[in-house]
């Protein structure tokens, strides 16, 4: 029974990092780089939906519902803005250097993340929805609320998700991410692509805030940590569909490294995992074309 | 007098480590966002010394090695990794610098830190914000004069070999490896003796002071100055310490007010990278 509860958690946690995962792959393919600004976007929906949830006054799931659906729309719009301010500003370039989206939206994030510290101060806010229960799956079954939320959220996003990769605005971000050249070749136009992918990226970006500020609370760290997390999952194994696969192993890999180390031991292993694999990838001969 | 003298000193360190990081980026082209660790390492040594043999200028020499160890070990990194993955690489290792710092309690006093760290003094004079403005003087003097005698040397061009490809750098005979660990020493150990400095004023450290923020607020500073120039890291500092010290003085919370930093170190961040020309040296 240990191990069941165990391993639910384990998935719980890897279907979030699934999800911090997805944007960090689709902005790699859309723009080649790392974006930072998903951070920007999981503190302001983890902040939103903490601010919803303590103002209505309704019961806790109405709550949760609301509060999750505030945070999404905010993260929507403020990964819609940026892929089309950056987008702009990367044409505007064209002739001279364009910026560096990695500092650029690293720049952003921290502004995001220190104008909220400003306004609403330092340390955890929490919505006091964390006690919500336990949710009955049948008569014997059941989970604890905020991996219940995490399950459905993880269903919602990624099936809607993998539809869009399917769809007339989703494969060519595909195609940008598995063939490039190809895709300039046969005129894919980044321009159309940036507004479909900020919804995505902001969708699942706001479902990761939205999770953590009901289950644990909301940081200021909370968007550049889960980030790393995301960037992890997301390289570890290649191919635009596979962050599910690193989501889900780095999620079980935490929850186990949590049951034989202190929490805060188990999150520094975990750090150094992901910094070794961004090492032992590799990107000196792979940016030279040499591998 | 005093307030004065304290900001004057948290300005020049700053705009000290501003400089180092510069250089750092300049050298090899790399974006390093684990500063505040190199840091911490140079003012934790400094602390744990100064705890078993009193504050000394041995203190200071520790300091300069711990910040060289880390420095060099942030650095060897981009013998694989470069650009992007290198900053989300040192990312990565400044998040767990601060894990493993608030996590051996037994050794760095955990999330509690380590207080009543030893202060140096200076020519006989006593312990306070003029002669620590004077020792981070000494320091600048020393760094700006090696930075501008490494300027002239053969190790500059090595460097730029490096920094535009390692298998370019390794066709020509360059000793890739070596031309980064020398940078990554020299940059850890100005980064070090800042730390050091930090904690004899201070009197404290801990895992808070070394954060993320304190990286970018750093990064912030090399961004803003262009070429490599003492002055405008000078500037940049004063933009980024100036502000909470202002806001503190208009009655906002030090709490909310540390937030400013952190708000004008991130828009400098993004402003010198949209306001940038063609032919800017950027780290």
């Amino acid at each position: 029974m240990q191990f069941v509860h165990v391993m639910a958690l384990g998935l719980a946690q890897g279907a979030i990092f699934s999800l911090a995962a997805f944007p960090v792959r689709t902005q790699l393919s859309l723009f080649k780089n790392f974006d930072f600004s998903i951070a920007a976007a999981i503190l302001v929906a983890s902040e939103t939906f903490t601010v919803v949830a303590r103002a209505i006054p309704f019961d806790g799931e109405v709550r949760a519902l609301l509060g999750s659906g505030a945070g999404v729309s905010a993260a929507i719009v403020v990964m819609v803005c940026w892929n089309g301010s950056f987008e702009r500003l990367a044409r505007r370039a064209a002739g001279g250097r364009e910026p560096n989206l990695f500092v650029v939206s690293l720049g952003l994030s921290v502004a995001v993340a220190g104008f909220v510290g400003l306004v609403r101060g330092p340390g955890l806010r929490q919505s006091d929805l964390n006690d919500l229960g336990r949710v009955m799956l049948g008569r014997e079954v059941s989970l604890d609320y905020p991996v219940a939320y995490a399950f459905a959220m993880a269903a919602v996003v990624l099936g809607t998700a993998f539809v869009w990769l399917r769809s007339r605005s989703g494969l060519p971000v595909l195609l940008l991410s598995g063939d490039p050249a190809f895709a300039r070749e046969i005129g894919i136009d980044r321009r159309e692509l940036v507004v479909p992918a900020g919804i995505m990226s902001g969708f699942a970006a706001g479902a990761v805030g939205s999770y953590y500020a009901l289950s644990s609370g909301s940081t200021i760290e909370l968007g550049s940590t889960l980030f790393l997390y995301g960037a992890g999952a997301a390289l570890i194994f290649n191919g635009m569909r596979s962050f599910v696969w690193g989501g889900l192993v780095l999620g079980v890999l935490l929850v186990w490294l949590q049951q034989i180390l202190a929490p805060a031991w188990a999150t520094a292993v975990m750090f150094a995992g992901v910094v070794a694999l961004v090492t032992f990838r590799g990107s000196s001969r792979l940016r030279q074309g040499l591998r | 007098m005093s307030f004065a003298l304290s900001v004057l000193f948290l300005t020049l360190c700053f705009a000290l480590a501003g400089l180092a990081a510069g250089w750092f980026g300049n050298r090899l082209g790399l974006l390093s966002v684990a500063h505040g660790a190199i840091i911490g390492s140079g003012a934790y040594a400094f602390a744990l010394s100064s705890r078993s043999w009193g504050a000394s200028y041995a203190g200071l020499l520790a300091a300069i090695i711990a910040g060289s160890i880390v420095g060099w070990g942030v650095t060897v990194l981009s013998e694989r990794v470069i650009g992007e993955e290198f900053a989300l690489a040192s990312f990565g290792l400044q998040v767990i610098w601060t894990t493993l710092v608030r996590n051996l309690t037994s050794v760095t006093g955990g999330p509690l830190g380590i207080a009543a760290v030893g202060s140096l003094g200076v020519w006989g004079m006593s312990s306070g914000a003029f002669s620590h403005c004077l020792l981070v003087a000494c320091v600048a003097a020393v760094v700006v004069g090696m930075r501008a005698s490494v300027a002239r040397s053969s190790f500059v061009v090595a460097a730029a070999f490096v920094r535009r490809s390692r298998e370019l750098a390794v066709t020509l005979g360059v000793p890739s490896l070596w031309i980064r660990s020398q940078v990554g020493l020299i940059y850890g150990a100005c980064l070090g003796a800042i730390g050091c400095l930090l904690a004899s004023f201070v009197t404290f450290v801990g895992p808070d002071d070394f954060t993320t923020e304190t990286s970018v607020s750093i990064l912030a500073i090399a961004f803003i100055m262009m070429r490599e120039r003492f002055t405008a890291a000078l500037l940049g500092a004063v933009v980024i310490i100036g502000v909470p010290q202002i806001l503190r003085l208009l009655g906002v919370a030090a709490g909310r007010a540390g937030f400013a930093e952190l708000f004008m170190s991130g828009i400098i961040v993004m402003g010198s990278q949209l306001l940038q020309r063609r032919g800017d040296v950027r780290p």
